[in-house]
């Protein structure tokens, strides 16, 4: 059962990352992987640390394309990795960070994220909370029918 | 012909103690043995998605009680790691414990030095059922998450025991300080204590370690002894023909006192480690450490232990068997507060401790003195008794028995039978002196040469006479006062 369920009920992408996980964890790899990304991770810290002694708030794309087509990417993880190229430092420095949709390109709904330092969540809230009616943009697809909304 | 090699054991342990705590490591579930498979669990401790790991500050405070008790380091700042495993136990996949910063580091618990001890969650229960009672040939088996969660302190030796004798003993020591902390109900049979040894052993005078194998399921103090035995004759055996003792991990089966191998592929783990990302790390202030060494008793076996050597002036392996065994200890102070009737004179500590191991003897070694007929003023007279020579050694010890069976003073049982010591004016113990010398005029003369080991033929004789009611050393003051 514990074969079966792994095999089938897991997806390509969630066993890639597990076979990655455990590759990355397993004894004699540690070092150069977990360890040397820990180490990387520290940097990545720093850099915002840095970064907001000179700024409040860092604003920049959510994401670096507009959303691409279901299953187009699979074959190539590297490149779908590299989607979230603009929220995982968050994440890794473990800092907040929040999107609000600004606009559309070529019909398909940007995000626009704001970052802060560490605990500075109310700040970015208030922020972003700004920002969204300044814009005034208009969440509505213009491509779905009236009716549909 | 080759000199045979004599090898020496060489002896580490790794203890795991289940903490007495109201509820498990990570969550608010009960920790409860007895009930229903099952019913203690929650989304934590069963490992659903989501639940989030809280630390048990109870487990925490004991934790840190064991390691001032066992004289360790206590870190200011420890971390939880996740060891990933992949069995039925474990429902998370990992086990979340400590490993490269410990709670405590250091330490000692009399002649052995400690490793390291640390905060850890127990798995969870699996019933086997079928003629093995293992999981291999088992027809089925249950999974009883009752226990799974459980605070677990382990305690991990330096390899600094040299027997298996000693392995128990120590680790008898280690119970009954656990006991006595108040940290764990510290059982081995029904799993609150359980122990592994790393065993290896090493030609005597060596400094290196050799190949050691680790031995598991040795669930009571006669099976850790004899497995651990049984290991190091299978060590020497192979050593001796030449061959090589291979790393592995071994199964003790206690109805044949056999050891077999586990599977190699249970043994292949690689736990990888890594911080446990769900919990922050373990501050431990100055307060914590107060609070945890107030609630230490005011004496810790090992330090009665001491107390009884260096102050009664007690043999260092006497002082330990009276303190390592609480309720020997007890009955020994008690017995040392004096005979109690009037009698002013101080109970000799030596000769009185001397007396206890003859009480055990009678009543049986586990039980407990206090529940004997002999009550310990009564045991402190005999003792004042023997020393005053009122009544010889040999007789006392019939005395003794006498009281294990009806209780009462030994002073009214040496009256009614008649066992009081026999003095040389009164009793007639000069004629049958000189009776012993007329008997053996070899000896006599022998002794009257210098030879006093010649006395011994004359001692007994009277001693046989009296049946043991004389004492010997004022036999041998009078047979050498006839032939001085």
């Amino acid at each position: 059962m514990y074969e079966r369920t792994r095999a089938q009920g897991f997806g390509d992408e969630v066993k890639r990352r597990i076979m990655l996980g455990t590759y990355a964890l397993s004894s004699g790899y540690y070092e150069a992987y977990y360890g040397t990304a820990q180490k990387v991770r520290t940097k990545i810290s720093e850099d915002f640390r840095d970064a907001f002694g000179r700024f409040d708030l860092i604003a920049t794309p959510t994401s670096p394309w507009t959303a691409f087509e279901l299953g187009s990417k699979t074959d190539d993880p590297l490149a779908m990795y590299l989607n979230d190229f603009c929220t995982v430092p968050m994440s890794l420095a473990g800092i907040p960070a929040v999107s609000i949709p600004c606009g559309l390109s070529e019909g398909l709904p940007v995000g626009f994220q704001l970052t802060g330092p560490a605990f500075s969540e109310s700040r970015l809230l208030d922020a972003a909370y700004a920002l969204e009616l300044a814009i005034g943009f208009d969440g509505s697809p213009a491509r779905l029918p009236a009716e549909a909304l | 012909m080759v000199a045979a090699v004599e090898y020496e054991p060489v002896i580490g342990l790794e203890i795991h103690v289940q903490l007495k705590t109201q509820t498990k490591m990570f969550c608010s579930c009960q920790v409860f043995f007895g009930d229903p498979p099952n019913v203690h669990t929650c989304p934590v401790c069963l490992g659903l998605p989501g639940a989030l790991p809280v630390v048990n500050a109870r487990a925490v405070h004991f934790g840190v009680m064991i390691g001032l008790a066992l004289g360790c380091e206590i870190a200011e700042r420890s971390l939880f790691h996740r060891k990933n495993y992949f069995y039925p136990d474990n429902p998370k996949g990992y086990q979340i414990s400590q490993y490269d910063i410990p709670l405590c580091r250091g330490g000692r618990l009399g002649d052995v030095r400690i490793h390291r001890v640390h905060l850890e969650e127990d798995a969870a229960k699996l019933n086997h059922l079928g003629q093995s009672g293992r999981i291999h040939g088992a027809d089925r088996s249950w999974v009883d998450f009752n226990r799974c969660g459980t605070p677990l302190v382990e305690i991990v030796t330096e390899p600094d025991i040299r027997s298996p004798e000693q392995a128990r003993e120590w680790l008898t020591v280690l119970r009954e300080t656990l006991r006595q902390i108040g940290v764990s109900d510290v059982n081995m049979e029904e799993g609150s204590l359980r122990c592994d040894a790393n065993v290896s052993v090493r030609p005597r005078g060596s400094n290196e370690l050799g190949t050691k194998t680790e031995l598991k399921n040795m669930n009571s103090f006669r099976f850790l002894e004899r497995g651990v035995r049984a290991e190091v004759e299978r060590q020497i055996g192979l050593l001796g023909a030449g061959e090589s003792v291979a790393q592995e991990t071994l199964h003790f089966d206690p109805a044949s006192g056999r050891l077999t191998p586990l599977r190699s592929k249970e043994e292949a783990h690689d736990y990888r480690y890594f911080p446990e990302p769900d919990l922050v790390p373990l501050l431990v202030s100055e307060e914590l450490r107060e609070a945890a060494r107030a609630d230490l008793p005011a004496e810790l076996p090992t330090e009665r232990a001491t107390r009884f050597e260096h102050e009664l002036g007690l043999s260092a392996a006497r002082a330990r068997e009276l303190a390592f065994r609480a309720e020997l200890g007890d009955y020994f102070e008690r017995a040392l507060a004096g005979p109690g009737d009037g009698h002013a004179e101080r109970v000799d500590p030596v000769e009185l401790s001397n007396w206890i191991p003859q009480l055990v003897e009678r009543i049986g070694s586990d039980a407990d003195p206090a529940q004997s007929r002999v009550a310990p003023e009564n045991l402190a007279e005999l003792a004042v008794m023997v020393k005053q020579r009122a009544v010889s050694r040999d007789a006392a010890r019939e005395v003794l028995t006498r009281m294990v069976g009806e209780g009462g003073s030994p002073r009214e049982i040496v009256e009614r039978e008649g066992l009081g010591a026999l003095s040389a004016d009164e009793d007639g113990l000069g004629e049958l002196v000189d009776r012993a010398i007329a008997a053996d005029p070899d000896a006599a003369s022998e002794v009257r040469a210098g030879n006093m080991r010649a006395i011994g033929p004359l001692v007994g004789y009277v001693m046989r006479e009296t049946k043991g009611r004389a004492d010997g050393k004022e036999i041998t003051r009078l047979i050498r006062e006839r032939l001085g």
